[in-house]
Parts: structure tokens; C-alpha cells; sequence
């Protein structure tokens, strides 16, 4: 009787030596030993989504652990950034994001996070935008629609998605560059901004690429683009800094996770999510958006995004972009 | 090609055994999502979107509008039976859904909104095939002014949605007023009454509020009153629509179905607004208005078409010009451009076998949906059986799940039991919660157009005045909002006059 009693204890003696163990056993594992929950800071459906999506199953197949994409919207990524920035840095917990709700909305406004609450990972696209007119305006290039706005005051306006966001920047930077003005008229979202230019009701819309069908079939003409390149599909549209402006609309799609993630582990996904970035299915949904698949790694892209950050903050109190007063 | 020839060959798109089982799959999947309160048509079709890259894009766009108008029929069902709207589009239905069912006649509700929804969905397919394109070209001409007119019309159908006190449901209409204004301001991008809270800087959610406003408060009133339920059980009579609920149903299908289908091009909230906007227009034409509220059958017949006929007015701008007008429809849109389908003005002549495909799908699975829903009419109606106890739980449980699956974020559960609190309340002292929903949904987009309207003409009020179709809308609405006076009026007068005996 005693016997088994000591036998017993042994075991349960043994099964708690070896749970000692076990994080030492996992941890000798090389990461990851468990599905990865990856946070796609917008609702589903958008173009951040469909693109992380893709990504992500490509990424799984390299990692050799699921990717489990789930959404977080609001505040235009700040919601999910703001939860993603209090998670364990382990490399379990990542989100995929637009470099916006990094550098941008905290510049704005009052959020519970700040850039350098994330290491970023790798950033896979670049995403484009451009200034729009009605084809049968009289208005051929920028210049035309500048000279027309500097002669008749007030009398030239635009729609955007929002105010602060890089289209309206540019506007108002090509605005303040050449000395004159024209009305903001920010609508919710790209959909309704392209209603508006469509039906006469604004001048022009600068905007990401919702126009972009109707450029190709003639109702819009395109006059400018926001990227660092031109685009693919119109080689012959100038970009901002072709006509001498120095702007250029920097919003990446980006992989981060939150600071203080071993570096081993940064250096794992960056490289499982380069190597899903080479995939052909991938590559052309990003070209159907008519984005552009752009990397940079880890280090390139916090300086990117850095630099971006900077130059925001210059930009903010130069164009005198209203933003949220600062607490007490 | 005529209309005719294309129809037919979209119809051979349709018939092949792998679009037939899409759209199957898709008005089922639809239909469930819509019987569960919460989990709304945009979650379901971008959790399904990646499943489909494998499949061409025909039988996927056919899938997800399956998704799409599938939600519409099903959206009733929990609205009739237990007072819960499925969507913000079913919220209507609620007022006379749920007092039908409660007087016995669930089956004639749900039968008459299947009904209602099959009518209306073929109405709307058959504009979509003829005039779409001069439609899509027209809802062009609407800029912030007319935007402004048409919500100025929107709020004043408010006093027409009062069963009880206007003056109440104009208390109701403020309230949602200002609950709209919570979140971003689009014009300068700063949030406003958000109290520091992040997650407000969207403002409150309208899943969270509808569900919280009608499902929880309908389970607080419940409970206080589960004794008196015996009697409502008993009284379960026909469960098909008898040919006097017919007749008085009829046009109500036929004014919906227009009345949808037109709002439903329009960019916004189309389908939400349009059974609003059904629900005044058959209490105004009503011979005895009173019956409003106490189980009217037209107040069931007209929301439940416009919603459906909406469904697909507002395919029209996104396959005429490639504009989605509403969240569903930029799923739809990420979903073309995923399978390398450019939307917009092209996309009828560079794939006519999705256009048509899309469209004589819509006929399928509209049959489909009606094959599918009037048997399942008296297994509805058999949910009514089940005791409170288990009953309420799972509707809990379920407005849970739908408040929560919107973003994944816990504040919105908060949202919802704080208005569940605030709707039993409301209840209590004969405050409605639709002029609020109304409200809450035309008032951020009244406030938008007002102010894009003047920043576009300068400041000048004239804008509204000199543009045609605003001038003659808001001329509309002034004498829709006098006219609510005349009553009144000669009631005075007759106090009046009485006094003076």
C-alpha cells in the first residue's frame, strides 16, 4: 500500500518535472509552433483585405502554421492598432495594416498607440492615386486646370475620401505651391467623391484608383498620379514629381508586430512573407487593383516609415491641415 | 443582341449544373444569414470571397448575390416572429411583422413578405434588363443638393412612422439625430463626441444599436409579461395569406417594388431608406391609417418588397458604372477585380456572359428563395412554441454573436446592452425606436450634403433653391411636412368650437 503511494508519487513527481520542461521543449522549437493570428485593420472586403488574404495563404504554405486572418475595423485602422499594440510581442499576434493608421492618424488625432509601438516586418505594396477630370472639360493637364483656378478664385473644387489624407495633401500642397486656391469637398469615401466628378457636380477628384475604369473609357481623364512611378496602364500621365512638385503619396500595405519582438522571429516572417510575395496569384491581384507590388524588408521600412512620419509633420503645419488639440 | 437574345443566352450561363448549384448554395447561405439577427451580408460574403478564387467569375458573382437577396427574404423572419430585425432593412417590418404574429397570423406576415419579396426582386430584375443605363446615368445628376432635398423628404416621413405621439417620434428623430453625429466629421476628418473613446471614432454602430434598441429591450419587455404569452400561442390560425390579405396586399407589393428599386440606385442607404420611405407611402394611401401599427398587412407587404426590389436596383450602379453604392456591392466589386473582371461602363460589353449570367441568375434564384422559404413558413411559425426560457438565451446569444462578428470588437457588445437598456425604457414611456433608426441613417448624410453643397456654391443658400430637382424635392417636402398640419388644425377647431357650446 505504501508502496504504490511512493510509485504514484513518483509518477505524478515525473509528470511535473517534464511540464517544467515543455516551454523549454517549445521554446527549442524553431518558431512557428502555433497558428499565427494576423489582424487586417479594415472590414472586410476592401483592398487591404483582399490582398492580405491572398498573402496569407501563401505565407501559411512557407511557415508551415496557419495564418488566421480576422478583421478589426474602425478609425481607419486605429481600432486594431491600438488592440494589436498591447499583445505579447511572440510573433503570434501580427497585423496587416496601411502605413496610414501608423504615421498619419496619431498626427491627427488622439490614439491609444504611436508608431514605434510596431516593428514593422516588411511592407508588399504601394498604393496609387491620381487627379481626375471630366473628359469633356476643357482641362488637359494640371497646368491648364492650375491657370484656370489661379484666374477665377474659389471657382475650382475637388472631392476626396477625407480630409488629411494624402490626395487631399497633394491638392493642397500643388495649392499652396503655386499660389492659389480651390475648395476641399471630402466625401465619404471614393464611391461617392466619383458620383460627384461624374455628374458635374465637382471639378476633379483626387483620389485612390476607383477612376480608374472610367479613365480607361473615356468619361475621366487623368491628369496627374500621387505614386513614386507612373502607372502601368498610362505610361504617358506624369506623377507629381515629374511636373516638379515633391510629393508623393507614401500609404504602403505593411506586415507589423507589436515592439519587442525577438528579432529571429521578425526575420522568419519577413522572409516567409517575401518569399509569398513572389507567387503569381498574388502578383496579379495586386496588379487587378492596379497597385504596385513594392517591398522593402524590416529595416528598410521602418525607416521608410519614419522619414514618411517626419515629413507628415512638416506637411501638417505648413497646409495647415486641421487636426485634433492636443489634451491637458 | 437584343434584350431578348441576351437574356436567353444569359440563361444558358445560368443553367449549367455548376451556376445552378452556386446560386443555390448562395440563397441558402443568404437565407440563414439573414434569419440570424446580426451576422449581415457583408461578413458573410467576405469570409466566402476567398474560397471562391478558384471558381470563374461568373459563378461567384452569382453566388454572392444569392448571399445578397437571399438576406433580404430572410431579414423578416426574426422581425415577424420575435420583434428582432435581421438588418436595418427589416427594422420597419418589425411594427406590423410583429403585431401579426402576435394576433396569430405569423404565417400570413411571413407568407405575404416571401410573396411580397419574389414580386418585387422579378419587378426589379426586369428594370435592371431594360433601364439600367439611362437609370444609372440619371442618379448621376444627384450632387449634394439633391442629396439634401431627398433627406430633407427622408426625415419629414418621421412624423408618418409615429403609431403613438408625432411629438414623441420627433423627440425620437432628434435623439438619432445626434447619436448620428457621433464619429469622424468627413468634412474635417476630426471626431466628435467620442469622448476619447477610439472606438466611437466611427460612430455607433447600427447593428449594435438596431439589435440592442429592438432584441434586447423585446426580451427585458418580455420577461415582465411571459404570463400573458399562453394566450398569443393559442391563436397560431392560417399560415398562408388568405385572398383578403391578397387584395389588400397587392399594390402595396407593386408601390415597394418601384419604390425600392428607384432608391436602391441611389448611393447611401438605398435599401434601409426605401422601407421607410414604403412604410409612409402605404400608411399615407391607407384608408384607415389607424390600422397602422396594430398589424396592417400592407405594413409588412410594402417595406419587405422595397427592400428586395432595392437588392437589385442597386446592382446598377456598380454593373453600369462601376460604382458600388453600398458596402455590399464594394465586396462585389473587390470580388470582379480578385477574378480580373473590371467594373464600370465596359464591363456589360467586355462580359456579356457575366452580365446576363448575373441577371438570369437573379430569376433563378428568386424561385429558388420561394421554393426554399414557403415551407419553412410553418417551421417558422413553430419557433413561436418554443418556452421563453430557451427561446430568449439563444436570441441573446445570437444578438451577441451578430454585435460582436461587425468588427470584433467588445465595445460594441457594450453598445448593444447599453441601448437594450435605453429601448426597454423607451418602451416603457411609448418611445418608438424607428424614428431614431431613421434618423440615425439620414441625419450624418443630411448633415454631409448640407454642408458639400456650400462649400460647392460658396456659402450661397441658393443652391438648393436653383437646381431643379432640389428646388421641386424640397418644394415636395415643405407640403408633405404642411400637410401633416391639416388634421390638426381641424381638430383644434372642432375642440374649439366644441368649448364654445
Amino acid at each position: 500500500m505504501k508502496q504504490k503511494g511512493w510509485k504514484a508519487g513518483k509518477i505524478i513527481l515525473g509528470c511535473g518535472l517534464l511540464l517544467m520542461l515543455l516551454p523549454i521543449i517549445s521554446f527549442a522549437q524553431p518558431y512557428p509552433t502555433k497558428p499565427i493570428n494576423l489582424i487586417v485593420t479594415f472590414p472586410p472586403g476592401g483592398t487591404l483585405d483582399t490582398s492580405t488574404r491572398i498573402l496569407a495563404i501563401k505565407a501559411e504554405k512557407i511557415l508551415g502554421q496557419p495564418v488566421i486572418v480576422s478583421n478589426v475595423g474602425g478609425g481607419a485602422g486605429s481600432v486594431a492598432l491600438g488592440q494589436v499594440a498591447k499583445k505579447r510581442p511572440d510573433g503570434y499576434d501580427i497585423t496587416s495594416c496601411a502605413s496610414t493608421g501608423l504615421i498619419r492618424i496619431p498626427q491627427l488625432r488622439a490614439v491609444p498607440y504611436s508608431h514605434e509601438d510596431f516593428v514593422p516586418i516588411m511592407h508588399f505594396t504601394s498604393v496609387q492615386s491620381g487627379l481626375v477630370v471630366k473628359s469633356d472639360s476643357p482641362y488637359k493637364t494640371l497646368k491648364d486646370l492650375v491657370e484656370y483656378a489661379r484666374k477665377n478664385p474659389g471657382k475650382v473644387n475637388y472631392a476626396t475620401s477625407g480630409a488629411g489624407s494624402p490626395m487631399h495633401m497633394a491638392m493642397e500642397y500643388i495649392a499652396d505651391k503655386e499660389g492659389i486656391q480651390w475648395t476641399h469637398v471630402p466625401y465619404a469615401g471614393g464611391a461617392p467623391g466619383l458620383t460627384a466628378v461624374l455628374g458635374g457636380h465637382v471639378t476633379a477628384m483626387s483620389d485612390s484608383t476607383e477612376w480608374l475604369p472610367h479613365v480607361k473609357e473615356g468619361s475621366l481623364r487623368l491628369l496627374v498620379t500621387h505614386g513614386e512611378r507612373r502607372m502601368k496602364s498610362f505610361p504617358n500621365v506624369p506623377t507629381l514629381r515629374d511636373l516638379g512638385f515633391d510629393f508623393i503619396n507614401e500609404t504602403v500595405f505593411m506586415i507589423a508586430t507589436p515592439k519587442g519582438t525577438p528579432p529571429a522571429i521578425v526575420k522568419k516572417l519577413e522572409e516567409a512573407f517575401h518569399k509569398a510575395m513572389e507567387d503569381p496569384e498574388f502578383v496579379r491581384t495586386i496588379q487587378n487593383l492596379e497597385f504596385d507590388v513594392a517591398y522593402r524588408n524590416s529595416e528598410d521600412t521602418k525607416k521608410y516609415l519614419e522619414d514618411a512620419y517626419n515629413r507628415f509633420a512638416v506637411m501638417i503645419k505648413k497646409l495647415n491641415i486641421t487636426k485634433e488639440p492636443e489634451k491637458k | 443582341m437584343g434584350v431578348f437574345d441576351s437574356i436567353l443566352y444569359g440563361f444558358q450561363v445560368t443553367f449549367q449544373p455548376t451556376n445552378i448549384l452556386f446560386c443555390a448554395i448562395g440563397v441558402l447561405v443568404g437565407t440563414l444569414v439573414g434569419v440570424l439577427p446580426g451576422i449581415g451580408p457583408a461578413g458573410a460574403m467576405a469570409l466566402l470571397l476567398p474560397a471562391t478564387f478558384r471558381f470563374p467569375a461568373t459563378s461567384t458573382l452569382i453566388m454572392l448575390a444569392g448571399i445578397y437577396y437571399g438576406v433580404q427574404y430572410g431579414g423578416s423572419t426574426t422581425s415577424i416572429l420575435v420583434n428582432i430585425p435581421g438588418e436595418a432593412s427589416s427594422v420597419i417590418t418589425c411594427i406590423d411583422g410583429h403585431q401579426m404574429a402576435r394576433q396569430g397570423r405569423a404565417g400570413p406576415a411571413l407568407g405575404i413578405a416571401a410573396w411580397g419579396s419574389f414580386i418585387a426582386g422579378t419587378i426589379a430584375n426586369i428594370g435592371l434588363m431594360f433601364v439600367s443605363i439611362p437609370l444609372a446615368k440619371a442618379a448621376l445628376s444627384f450632387g449634394p443638393p439633391e442629396y439634401f432635398a431627398l433627406m430633407c423628404t427622408g426625415l419629414i416621413i418621421v412624423t408618418y412612422l409615429a403609431q403613438g405621439s408625432i411629438l414623441k417620434a420627433v423627440m425620437m428623430a432628434l435623439v438619432g439625430i445626434i447619436l448620428g453625429s457621433i464619429g469622424l466629421d468627413v468634412i474635417t476628418g476630426l471626431p466628435r463626441f467620442t469622448f476619447g473613446i477610439n472606438e466611437l471614432t466611427d460612430g455607433v454602430g447600427i447593428i449594435p444599436l438596431v439589435m440592442g434598441l429592438f432584441g434586447i429591450s423585446e426580451i427585458l419587455v418580455n420577461l415582465e409579461e411571459s404570463l400573458q404569452r399562453e394566450i398569443f400561442k393559442a391563436r397560431i390560425k392560417n399560415l398562408w395569406p388568405s385572398l383578403k390579405d391578397w387584395a389588400e396586399a397587392k399594390w402595396a407589393i407593386v408601390r415597394g417594388s418601384i419604390i425600392g428599386f428607384l432608391l436602391g440606385i441611389l448611393p447611401g442607404g438605398g435599401a434601409v431608406i426605401s422601407t421607410f420611405v414604403a412604410y409612409a407611402v402605404e400608411k399615407k394611401v391607407a384608408k384607415e391609417p389607424q390600422r397602422f401599427g396594430k398589424g396592417a398587412i400592407e405594413g409588412v407587404a410594402g417595406p419587405e418588397s422595397a427592400n428586395n426590389a432595392a437588392a437589385g436596383g442597386s446592382l446598377i450602379p456598380l454593373l453600369s458604372l462601376g460604382i458600388p453604392p453600398n458596402p455590399i456591392m464594394a465586396i462585389f466589386f473587390s470580388a470582379l477585380i480578385i477574378h480580373g473582371v473590371q467594373p464600370g461602363p465596359l464591363l456589360i460589353k467586355q462580359n456579356p456572359d457575366l452580365f446576363w449570367g448575373l441577371i438570369a441568375s437573379l430569376y433563378l434564384g428568386n424561385a429558388l428563395l420561394l421554393i426554399l422559404n414557403l415551407p419553412l413558413i410553418g417551421m417558422w411559425v413553430k419557433v413561436l412554441e418554443i418556452p421563453y426560457r430557451i427561446l430568449f438565451p439563444l436570441i441573446l446569444l445570437f444578438c451577441l454573436i451578430g454585435a460582436f462578428s461587425m468588427n470584433n470588437v467588445i465595445f460594441d457588445l457594450y453598445v448593444m446592452i447599453f441601448f437594450g437598456a435605453a429601448g426597454w425604457v423607451m418602451r416603457k414611456f411609448g418611445y418608438e425606436a424607428a424614428p431614431l433608426i431613421l434618423a440615425y441613417v439620414l441625419g450624418p448624410m443630411l448633415e454631409q450634403a448640407l454642408r458639400q453643397s456650400l462649400l460647392i456654391s460658396q456659402g450661397s443658400f441658393l443652391i438648393f433653391v436653383s437646381r431643379p430637382i432640389s428646388g421641386i424635392a424640397l418644394g415636395f417636402a415643405f407640403l408633405l411636412l404642411l400637410s401633416n398640419f391639416f388634421p390638426y388644425f381641424k381638430k383644434r377647431r372642432k375642440e374649439y368650437e366644441g368649448f364654445k357650446e
